[in-house]
């Protein structure tokens, strides 16, 4: 062989050939059958949405119709698109008997603002934005759960996944639940219930909450969010820290105490011994009308109540 | 009045004050207790048990409501015996009594559960498996702080998420196993 041609066969066919080929194996994490079906749908009607592997994204917008967009997997069997006696129910079906590991679909779905909207996935991601209907659902086991919405009634939960709920209507209820992910809550208005095990928890923003009930084994707890004048608040934890960060002192009751954990606070009374003997440490402070009421527990976990002005 | 002075100078049992003064100096300044007196200290000075008592008997009939839904699961995917067999069964056979599993075998159950519903997706199964070993932790650690601090109101609720926890695990291996076997996820 020429040398010349050995150099030339370096130099280009074999990164052209390894090209090509990490191409070739690329390709199949992009096919999928295109989808474009539009249906008819009621302002404020269900819609129910499945889906095992993948993504799926919702938006909003001003027609009485659903249109599905995206792309469906070479593993999945067909896209069930059915009425129901209350709305619309849209599936990812795949075979029976499939086994895990199937490509992921990736749906892109709009729907009526108005919609009530469940959806249920396996390890797919979710992200719904601009609904303002009186429910919302979102639950996944691994994949991630992302809301922004002015919904009344908002469910958000993972097992592993991360779970983010953004906006809410005014005096909404909001529950938002993961095992092992990171919860983040910013600018809701109602009543909230949030609970982590091991992941933590953030919950921030200028909207007022009426009332909170956040719980968390091990995981952090940031709270960064304007208190509701006559608002109740608790916040538990084992071993997790608790961070209060608030704008000015408000005009609430502290009943705070840990077991073992540490206290600190830049306002009001230091904070004491429970008893001569123990490690624990409480804080009972009352400032202006009191009206609102913040309870803190933790075992282990440390305390950190700072006002920016005060 | 002859006894009192002398009582000055020794002690009825004939030891001299300075030997005693000399033997009390000889001993050490400080002595640390051999085991940690705390746990006794806080058993002490805490409020009564009535509480956790009251819990001890909630998470004991949750436990049970939470091993029965399992245990009814389990049975509900067990292959049936034809019914021309089940017929010819002895009407006079005993039942059998179901107990409360220990803490250990619930969890056993409940992993098995997990296992042989998601068998078919192991990406699934890890996930689930892994979470189950989280909240088993935490069902952990929290009753030992309910041990410690059983006037912490704050941790009844937390321990009753976690039993809640073990509940959606077995229901998201559930519906993965009905989505293996029909295609669709069910709500």
């Amino acid at each position: 062989m020429n040398p010349l041609d050995n150099v030339t066969m370096k130099r280009f066919v074999l990164p052209a050939g390894l090209l090509l080929g990490l191409l070739t194996a690329t390709l199949p994490a992009f096919a999928g059958t295109p989808l474009d079906k539009t249906v008819a749908s009621t302002a404020n009607g269900r819609v129910e949405i499945s889906s095992v592997a993948g993504s799926i994204k919702v938006t909003a917008w001003n027609r009485n119709e659903i249109h599905i967009g995206g792309t469906l997997s070479r593993d999945a069997e067909r896209l069930a698109v059915e009425k129901t006696g209350t709305g619309v129910s849209i599936q990812v079906v795949l075979p029976q008997h499939t086994f895990g590991n199937v490509e992921g679909s990736h749906l892109v779905i709009q729907l009526p603002a108005a919609s009530q909207l469940e959806v249920h996935t396996v390890s797919a991601d979710i992200d719904a934005g601009g609904l303002d209907g009186s429910s919302v659902r979102l639950e996944s086991v691994s994949g991630n759960v992302t809301l922004v919405s002015r919904s009344a009634n908002i469910y958000a939960s993972a097992i592993s996944g991360d779970v983010g709920v953004t906006g809410s209507a005014p005096d909404a209820k909001i529950e938002a639940h993961s095992i092992s992910g990171k919860l983040r809550i910013e600018n809701v208005n109602g009543n909230l219930r949030a609970g982590s095990t091991s992941g933590d928890i953030q919950l921030t923003g200028e909207n007022s909450l009426q009332g909170a009930k956040v719980e968390t084994t091990s995981g952090d707890l940031q709270f960064a969010a304007t208190l509701s004048p006559d608002g109740d608040y608790d916040f538990h934890s084992v071993s997790g820290n608790v961070v209060l960060s608030l704008p000015k002192v408000p005009a609430a009751s502290f009943d705070v105490s840990s077991f073992s954990g540490g206290i600190d606070t830049n306002f009001g009374p230091q904070p004491r011994r429970t008893s001569e003997f123990g490690p624990g440490k409480e804080w009972h402070f009352q400032s202006g009308s009191g009206k609102a009421g913040i309870r803190i527990r933790t075992l282990s976990g440390d305390i950190r109540i700072h006002a920016s002005a005060h | 009045m002859t006894d009192e002075i002398r009582a000055d100078k020794t002690r009825t049992d004939g030891i001299p004050d300075e030997t005693l003064r000399k033997a009390v100096e000889s001993l050490p300044r400080e002595l640390a207790p051999q085991r940690d007196l705390w746990p006794g200290i806080a058993a002490r000075i805490a409020p009564p048990r009535q509480r956790f008592q009251t819990w001890s008997v909630a998470a004991g009939v949750t436990c049970v409501i939470a091993v029965g839904a399992i245990a009814i699961a389990l049975s509900a995917h067990r292959p049936q015996a034809p019914a021309t067999l089940a017929s010819k069964q002895p009407v006079t056979q005993p039942r059998p009594v179901a107990t409360a599993p220990s803490p250990d075998e619930r969890t056993r159950m409940i992993a098995a559960t997990i296992t042989r519903s998601t068998h078919q997706d192991p990406r699934t199964q890890a996930v689930l498996l892994k979470n189950l070993d989280i909240v088993e932790t935490s069902i952990t650690n929290i009753q030992h702080a309910l041990n410690e601090d059983p006037g912490n109101s704050g941790l009844q609720p937390l321990l009753y998420q976690q039993y809640r926890n073990e509940a959606t695990l077995v229901a998201a291996a559930q519906r993965v196993q009905l989505q293996t076997a029909t295609g669709v996820i069910a709500p």
